[in-house]
């Protein structure tokens, strides 16, 4: 891999650490404020996915003593990856679908699956597998996870792109607002990026391809992510300029 | 203010007034509310307030109701008055909250 490869990689995971921790402290806190679930859900799932399964992956890949602190490292992000995948399916469940019992037995297979990876995933990195066997991202375990994270992420942007075009439909007689109705689009695009960056890796490793050192497979993964960033940012933490140019935006077009 | 589920609530009003069998009377509300972006559950009375007085005269003109503006005002008024219903939270709700 080269070094601009290696730049890019490092923009994408930096852009997806820092707007997920900035996006889930402000949400953290305001869930302290209202009490409402859906706020403290996407807030510690925002927490917990960014800013600490990415880290804690990047212990993993990077070295490989202290034996301690690797190990360590691996079974935070096994937990971490189960955990930020059972608070985004309870937020997708309980804000989209909170009267449907399908939804409520879907979210309970997407956690129990996440889980049982991520046990199996502990228990290989407290012994059951030798260190290096630890950054092979192919191995079931790891793809259990992923596979419920995917499942999650394609729940997640279905029901916010569908949930944006009724808003749009609600838009044309007035009855939504135009900032509230493109954080739908935004949410549906940070489900997307997160379906492509978690997707075409294990597309590509099912076909017997090395996703982790293919550099197209790498290319995409990182600018899905830049893309998820950038839409998270600019639906829970948007600066006032891009608010009022919605505003305009929807003026114009009534 | 009484609580009642605004769309059986339309309905059942619709019913009283216009010569239509039940079916297509519920079709014609439910296509007022699909072409404006809602379901028949949880829309919110003031919501529907909208519907039926935007939309609805077009569902019920195509049904072969006759003059339906006055009926769809007045049902929207009295829409209008219904208290909401204390279900789950709109997802459009729990969205403009996260915004800040």
């Amino acid at each position: 891999m080269n070094l601009q490869m290696g730049l890019v990689l490092l923009l994408s995971t930096a852009a997806y650490v820092g707007v997920g921790i900035a996006v889930g402290i402000r949400l953290v806190r305001l869930a302290r404020k209202t009490r409402g679930f859906p706020e403290r859900m996407l807030g510690w799932s925002a927490l917990v996915g960014p800013g600490l399964v990415a880290p804690s992956m990047v212990v993993v890949m990077a070295i490989s003593e202290p034996a301690a602190v690797v190990r360590g490292a691996a079974v935070v992000s096994q937990l971490a990856y189960a955990t930020f995948c059972a608070l985004l399916v309870a937020f997708t469940c309980q804000c989209f679908r909170p009267d449907d019992g399908w939804a409520r037995w879907l979210s309970r297979a997407v956690v129990a699956t996440a889980l049982a990876g991520a046990a199996v995933g502990c228990a290989r990195a407290l012994g059951l597998a030798p260190i290096a066997d630890l950054r092979d991202l192919n191995h079931w375990a790891f793809r259990l996870i992923s596979f419920a994270v995917l499942v999650g992420n394609v729940w997640t942007a279905a029901e916010s792109l569908s949930y944006y075009a009724r808003m749009q439909k609600r838009r044309l007689i007035g009855l939504a607002d135009p900032v509230v109705t493109n954080r739908f689009l935004l949410w549906g695009l940070v489900g997307l990026g997160a379906v492509t960056a978690t997707g075409v890796p294990m597309v590509v490793s099912l076909m017997g391809g090395d996703s982790f050192n293919d550099v197209p497979t790498r290319l995409v993964g990182a600018a899905a992510t830049i893309l998820g960033s950038v839409c998270l940012q600019l639906a829970f933490l948007p600066p006032q300029s891009y608010v009022a140019w919605v505003k305009r935006r929807a003026a114009a077009a009534a | 203010m009484e609580a009642a589920d605004p769309f059986q609530y339309v309905c059942d009003r619709l019913g009283e007034q216009v010569q239509l069998d039940r079916l297509a009377l519920r079709g014609a509300v439910r296509l007022a509310l699909k072409a404006a972006g809602f379901e028949p559950r949880g829309v919110r009375p003031s919501d529907m307030a909208v519907v039926v007085t935007r939309l609805l005269p077009k569902e019920l003109t195509a049904c072969g109701v006759a003059d339906p503006v006055p009926l769809c005002n007045r049902l929207a008024a009295a829409v209008s008055g219904l208290a909401a219903g204390a279900g789950p939270e709109a997802p459009d709700a729990v969205f403009r909250r996260l915004g800040g």
